[in-house]
């Protein structure tokens, strides 16, 4: 039975009659699985499922959301999203349209390895149940006979049946020899594992023999940490820490494997075991916590234990136990980890009370650059000096740092009842926010807010404006600033939002407050932007002269040439894009860059920019580089659209002088501009002749039609030994004839 | 004098399965013998103290369907001939590196020459050792099996190899393709490699080029790049840090769209100056498909048939270090090239998304410039804030049901979630930086229904005009006010009631079925339709405070619509529908009679 025969007809049906893209991804799903590439699983396939519903292809859906589930659920064990679409993908694929779908078959495994994840050994009579029961609707010419197999065996590896497993892995093989043996890996990898367990690590090593020279990604690395495995147990240390895959090139499935190759690795001193590597751990704890994999979870913090008690860290391997507690409710067999952990502790010595020094700052002094070493003195001077925010904030980072947001974030909370801290709510707010607990930070503010001024209002703003909530953020520092007007960063803050919103009434009559009670100085420039935009000339002129910016005019706009610099701002699309411009004020400059033809020109327009230039500073040209690209501010807003038109022509060079004649009597007649982009490097070959090529912009202002300007560049030209072209402005003009004649013409020069 | 000797190693079809099963490809005899010469000439550099200017000859004889490889290196003495020329698998190169630590040295495994018979019928060897001068040695084989050992006339010190190629090989006598070959081969190889006389590496990679201006520096990388790139010109040449002792060489990225999918990396890696294969994509990360890159590192451990390298620690440690270098320079182009940067968000924007997601770095780098497919056209996630008030709206089907009414009166973008990356891409954004996603069709979506309260004697009313079998009634407040309810079903609810359904015993296995309920038994078992009901809209206004007969037509009028404003995930019953609005249309015109 080959189970994918199916999908390998239908893809090239797919591909002859045109659905290329769909074709595609019935090959990259699979492959960016196997190849650990999940970013990309999650990115294609609610396209592939899409695809399937509309072709009304219901097996082609299962394949899709089956190996969706390989991806989360097998390799990066997230049982959380993971059980919830495995059972509406059961449901889904026991439907009469779908039941006779190969891939129906393996929704099983899915499902299956849901539950080892969840609780590998709490559910293993269901495990082994559901396995037995799939296997028995298939026959050993299935790939799925490999994959059901495994599940078996990794049921009873779970359950501690090594020579079981050994002996069920060695009968399937036999079973599929009949059928030219087993291709897939899972069970002779089943088999390396259980040899490995059992102990019978030189067996185990030439197990791998079997499986080595399969080629997905995944496999090689699950391999290559199943050799390290066999060699480290075989005191081959060094060569286990050769071929042991770096951490951040394995998925989540291997976790387990890793850090016990890693612990074993500490054991003979080949590996460093350092508190990094304990916060290594923690992050994979945290992964797997949110993935619900509670069972493999409790297995990490008992290596997390002995690693801790390995270096020492006897409070840390408590941390260990003490979080364990929680996860053991959630498993079926809690006792199994609990013998573990008492098995640890009852040799390991009992921890030593620090020493505090006299004061405060004294141990903040003395703290070395291991946070976990300093962990248990920074734990008692916290209890010693309970109004010291500084020991609480420097504890809450070393506990973050080792890989405990959860008890920092305790200990702030502590520290902020305690004593109502600005230093301890901003750790604590800033904290908060990071992680995007919003309402969290919402609940932390009512209760204390009051007391804690604009600093309160400062994060209720910054937090409604991560959460998209600009009127929000807006409403909080409005209320705040009626009742304290005299809070100038307050204000600044508040005319910065209105400035982003497009307010500048507003905040210009704020910054007005600020730069009257102000010495001169950025608050000046700030307000020259939003009186700008609103044509405040008045006030533009009163704050340059504060700043000593010197306007020669009186009165009015401002349009006086300063120099160049380089303005960013964002396109049509929101796209970033930087252009040379002219300084024609404080704060205005007019764009002197042209976009490529195609998009929207911004050649010419007058853009307000911010005058600081710290925002891009590590863009910023050294100040010795007196060739270097000006200097960048960030475009405000586009004040006037010039809404010129571009339009690209090329030809045959006819010399500088005709070129020279050209641009003047283009400029001359209508603003238009030519702007050549080539140089003598641009040869063309005209019946096989080289002669230079002239490439350009023709840009024409927006009180010109394309029609004027075709008709004077057709006269402007008119004596060029070799007549130039532009189809795309022909056409625009709608010269029909003159486009198609162009069009021949760049055929000719091979343009 | 001649003789005929047995080879010392037990040939047979070893010397067979070595060899064809060693090579992929025909073409690696001439780099293996090019090595060979090359290593030959280090270690008279290493041995010999006599000054010389090392070089290789490479010519051909198309006629006569030979080819040969001449160096003037140490040559090799009649012991050292049999030693190591006639001995599989014990060169001297390596016992010279283990001596001198020299990283100049390529050979490693004495199974170079091996190649030669892989596509020579014949192959004769002439020799002089740097040690012995006035003696030469003509070796000739026709196997590798047996072979002949004569003292021959005096000759320049060095090894001479000539191949009298098998009649399937006979192509390698081609100069331009030698030439081709070889190109690329030695590009990197410290001394002068000749094709028919003419050098083919006269100029050492720009890395090791110490006294050049900037400018004309970097010309150098983008010429040396598009040696490389075949396929797709670079748009720009990123050098890897020049300082490295460990890894050298340049990145590129390509001109020429990508699909999110598509994978053109383009790796040559050269260790000890010879290229080993361009099959080592794995040294660049996944996500780069639009990248090339030339690298040279000494530390990376080739196979034996030195195509292709040892996947170990130093190899991920490698890649590593490419994959931060790609980084660092793609932020060094999108500050310091914008125009190029540019390009490459257009040509690459769906590889970029997906590149984002795969690397917290560069999420940081390409999360304000790559674009997503909105119902608005192709917008950055700011633009795409800014137009929706600080909400990204992510549609998971193609578009229907009551989502496209609702965004297109509000005129707010949709993200197309079902295409390639946007979902998880909105999803990324808005954990790392600011924003609130809202995924139609899920449980997050109900925030676009503020709950309403009005009192009790009017939600009692609503309650009863809307109920139906299995459905929640909610009054909510929503935008726009034109649409008086959306009908969504509860899919949580939807999938207990399957699962726990004996139907569901019918068609799945009783112990998957086991597994199954304990996940669907955790789910609170509630309605499996939820009406949402807005109180805003004048219509709904206008039913409370109408009265009968007016209100039942009204109702009946309305009540159809219900399958209309569904969620696309509803079975609506659109025909049932119809025909109900037009008995109720009769009827309301009947009255006006």
């Amino acid at each position: 039975m080959n189970i994918w025969d199916w999908v390998n007809r239908l893809q090239h049906e797919l591909a002859e009659a045109g659905h290329t893209r769909v074709a595609q991804l019935i090959d990259s799903v699979p492959s960016a699985t196997c190849d650990g590439n999940h970013s990309d699983v999650e990115a294609m396939v609610p396209e592939g499922v899409a695809a399937a519903r509309a072709l009304k292809q219901p097996w082609l859906e299962v394949f899709f959301r089956h190996w969706l589930m390989q991806s989360r659920v097998l390799h990066r064990y997230d049982a959380h999203y993971g059980t919830g679409q495995a059972v509406e993908l059961l449901e889904f694929a026991t439907r009469p349209e779908t039941r006779d779908c190969p891939q129906s078959v393996c929704v099983t495994q899915d499902l299956a390895a849901c539950y080892s994840i969840v609780d590998g050994e709490g559910f293993v009579p269901e495990r082994l149940a559901a396995a037995s029961e799939t296997l028995e609707r298939i026959d050993p010419s299935w790939a799925c006979w490999d994959c059901i197999s495994a599940e078996y065996a990794g049921a009873l590896i779970d359950d501690g049946q090594y020579e079981e497993a050994i002996a069920y892995c060695k009968k399937q093989q036999r079973l599929a020899q009949p059928h030219g043996g087993i291709r897939g890996s899972g069970v002779a990898a089943c088999l390396t594992d259980a040899l490995t367990d059992a102990g019978k690590y030189k067996e185990a090593l030439t197990s791998l023999n079997a499986w080595r020279d399969h080629d997905e990604e995944s496999t090689q690395r699950e391999w290559r940490v199943a050799r390290a495995r066999c060699l480290v147990m075989l005191n081959r240390a060094d060569e286990a820490a050769e071929v042991l895959p770096a951490l951040n090139t394995i998925d989540p499935e291997l976790y387990i494997d890793w850090v016990r190759v890693c612990a074993e690795l500490c054991k003979r001193e080949v590996m460093d075991n350092s508190w990094q590597l304990g916060a290594a751990l923690r992050k994979m704890q945290t992964k797997l916590t949110a993935h619900g994999a509670f069972g493999i979870v409790a297995h990490l913090h008992v290596y997390g234990a002995e690693l801790a008690l390995g270096r020492g860290q006897r409070h840390m391997a408590e941390r260990h136990r003490t979080a364990a507690d929680a996860v053991l409710e959630k498993l079926r067999r809690p006792e199994l980890f609990r013998s573990k952990f008492d098995a640890l502790f009852k040799t390991a010595p009992a921890a030593a009370l620090p020493e505090l020094a006299e004061t405060a700052q004294a141990v903040l002094d003395g703290l070395g650059d291991d946070p976990e070493a300093d962990l248990p003195v920074l734990s008692r001077a916290c209890e010693r000096w309970p109004e010291q925010a500084e020991v609480a904030t420097v504890l809450a980072r070393a506990l973050r740092a080792t890989g405990w947001p959860d008890a920092a974030e305790h200990e702030l909370r502590a520290a902020f009842e305690r004593s109502e801290s600005p230093e301890v709510l901003r750790e604590l707010a800033n904290s908060l926010m990071a992680q995007g607990r919003h309402d969290d930070l919402d609940a932390l503010l009512d209760r204390h807010g009051d007391g804690l001024g604009h600093l309160a209002a400062r994060f209720r703003a910054r937090s409604l404006k991560m959460r998209g909530d600009m009127e929000g953020a807006t409403q909080v520092l409005t209320e705040y600033v009626e009742k304290h007007d005299d809070d100038d960063s307050a204000l600044r803050e508040l005319a910065r939002i209105h400035r982003d919103e497009g307010r500048h009434d507003a905040a210009l009559e704020l910054l007005d407050v600020v730069v009257g009670r102000n010495e001169p100085g950025p608050d000046d420039w700030d307000r020259m932007i939003s009186a700008t935009i609103i044509g405040d000339w008045v006030k533009v002129r009163a704050s340059a002269e504060r700043v000593e910016y010197d306007i020669e005019s009186d009165e009015g706009p401002i349009d006086e040439p300063r120099g160049l610099i380089r303005v960013r701002g964002r396109d049509d699309r929101g796209a970033e894009v930087t252009d040379v411009a002219l300084a024609t004020g404080p704060v205005t400059a007019r764009v002197l860059s042209f976009a490529t033809p195609g998009e929207t020109e911004r050649y010419g327009d007058t853009v307000v920019f911010d005058p600081d230039p710290s925002v891009y500073a590590d863009e910023q040209p050294d100040d010795d580089d007196e060739d270097g690209a000006p200097v960048l501010f960030p475009t405000v807003t586009v004040l006037d659209h010039a809404r010129r038109k571009t339009y690209i022509f090329d030809g045959v060079h006819p010399g500088e002088e005709a070129v020279q004649a050209l641009r003047d009597g283009l400029f001359e007649a209508s603003g238009t501009i030519l702007s050549v982009r080539s140089d003598e490097s641009y040869q063309l070959f005209i019946d096989d002749e080289p002669s230079t090529g002239i490439y350009a912009y023709v840009s024409h202002p927006s009180d010109a039609t394309p029609a004027e300007v075709h008709k004077l560049l057709t006269d402007l030209t008119k004596d060029w030994p070799k007549p130039p072209t532009w189809p795309d402005l022909a056409k625009a003009a709608g010269d029909s004839a003159a486009e198609q004649r162009h069009h021949e013409l760049a055929e000719e020069y091979g343009l | 004098m001649s003789t005929v000797e047995r080879t010392r190693v037990d040939l047979g079809g070893l010397m067979q399965v070595l060899g064809e099963a060693l090579y992929s490809t025909p073409h690696v005899a001439i780099r293996e013998l090019v090595q060979n010469g090359h290593d030959s000439c280090e270690r008279r550099r290493h041995e010999d103290e006599a000054e010389f200017e090392p070089s290789i000859d490479v010519e051909c004889d198309a006629a006569a369907h030979t080819l040969t490889v001449r160096d003037n290196g140490a040559g090799l003495t009649d012991s050292e001939v049999r030693d190591y020329l006639a001995t599989v698998g014990t060169g001297y190169t390596r016992q010279l590196r283990e001596k001198t630590q020299d990283a100049g040295l390529i050979g490693y495994f004495g199974l170079g020459f091996l190649s030669a018979y892989v596509v020579a019928e014949r192959t004769q060897v002439w020799t002089c050792s740097y040690q012995t001068p006035d003696q030469a040695w003509h070796f000739a084989s026709r196997s590798g099996q047996n072979f002949t050992l004569t003292e021959a006339s005096a000759r320049p010190i060095g090894t001479e190899v000539k191949l009298h190629l098998k009649e399937q090989f006979h192509e390698l006598a081609d100069a331009s393709l030698l030439r081709e070959l070889l190109n690329r081969y030695c590009a990197l190889l410290p001394h002068t490699v000749r094709v028919g006389g003419e050098a083919i590496n006269p100029d050492p990679p720009p890395w090791r080029l110490s006294d050049v201006g900037a400018l004309r520096k970097r010309k150098l990388y983008m010429e040396f790049a598009e040696r490389f790139e075949t396929d797709y010109r670079p748009v720009t040449v990123m050098p890897l840090e020049e300082s490295d002792a460990e890894i050298r060489g340049a990145l590129w990225l390509q001109d020429g769209g990508s699909f999110a999918t598509s994978d053109n990396r383009n790796v040559s890696v050269f260790v000890r100056g010879m290229l080993i294969g361009k099959k080592e994509r794995e040294l660049l990360p996944k996500w780069a498909g639009f990248v090339g890159a030339v690298l040279e590192s000494d530390v990376l451990q080739p196979t034996a048939s030195r195509e292709t390298l040892q996947k170990d620690a130093t190899f991920d440690r490698v890649a590593e270090y490419v994959r931060e270098q790609l980084i660092d320079a793609m932020a060094r182009v999108a500050k310091h090239e914008s125009a190029a940067w540019r390009r490459v968000l257009l040509r690459h924007n769906e590889a970029l998304l997906g590149a984002a997601l795969s690397d917290a770095r560069l999420f940081d780098l390409l999360a304000d410039d790559v674009t997503v497919p909105t119902s608005q056209g192709d917008l950055t996630i700011g633009r795409v804030l800014e137009l929706s008030k600080g909400k990204i709206h992510v549609a998971q089907n193609e578009r229907g049901g009551f989502e496209e009414l609702l965004f297109g009166a509000l005129k707010v973008p949709v993200v197309h979630g079902v295409r390639f990356g946007a979902l998880p891409f909105c999803r990324e954004y808005v954990e790392r930086r600011r924003g609130q996603l809202v995924v139609l069709g899920t449980d997050n979506d109900r925030d676009l229904f503020r709950p309403a309260a009005l009192d009790d004697e009017a939600t009692g009313r609503i309650k009863e005009w809307f109920a139906a079998a299995d459905r929640e009634v909610v009054l909510s407040r929503f935008q726009p006010p034109d649409l008086p309810f959306v009908l969504i079903p509860d899919r949580e609810v939807e999938l207990k009631r399957k699962i726990e359904s004996d139907e569901a015993d019918r068609r799945i296995g009783s112990a998957l079925l086991g597994l199954a309920r304990i996940h669907t038994e955790k789910i609170h078992d509630g309605a499996v339709q939820k009406l949402y009901v807005n109180v805003d809209c004048p219509a709904i206004q206008a039913l409370l405070s109408a009265e009968e007969p007016r209100l039942s037509l009204a109702l009946r009028l309305l009540r159809p619509l219900e399958s209309l404003l569904a969620d696309t995930a509803v079975q609506a019953d659109i025909g049932g529908a119809l025909k109900d609005y037009g008995k109720a249309l009769c009827e309301v015109l009947k009255g006006i009679d």
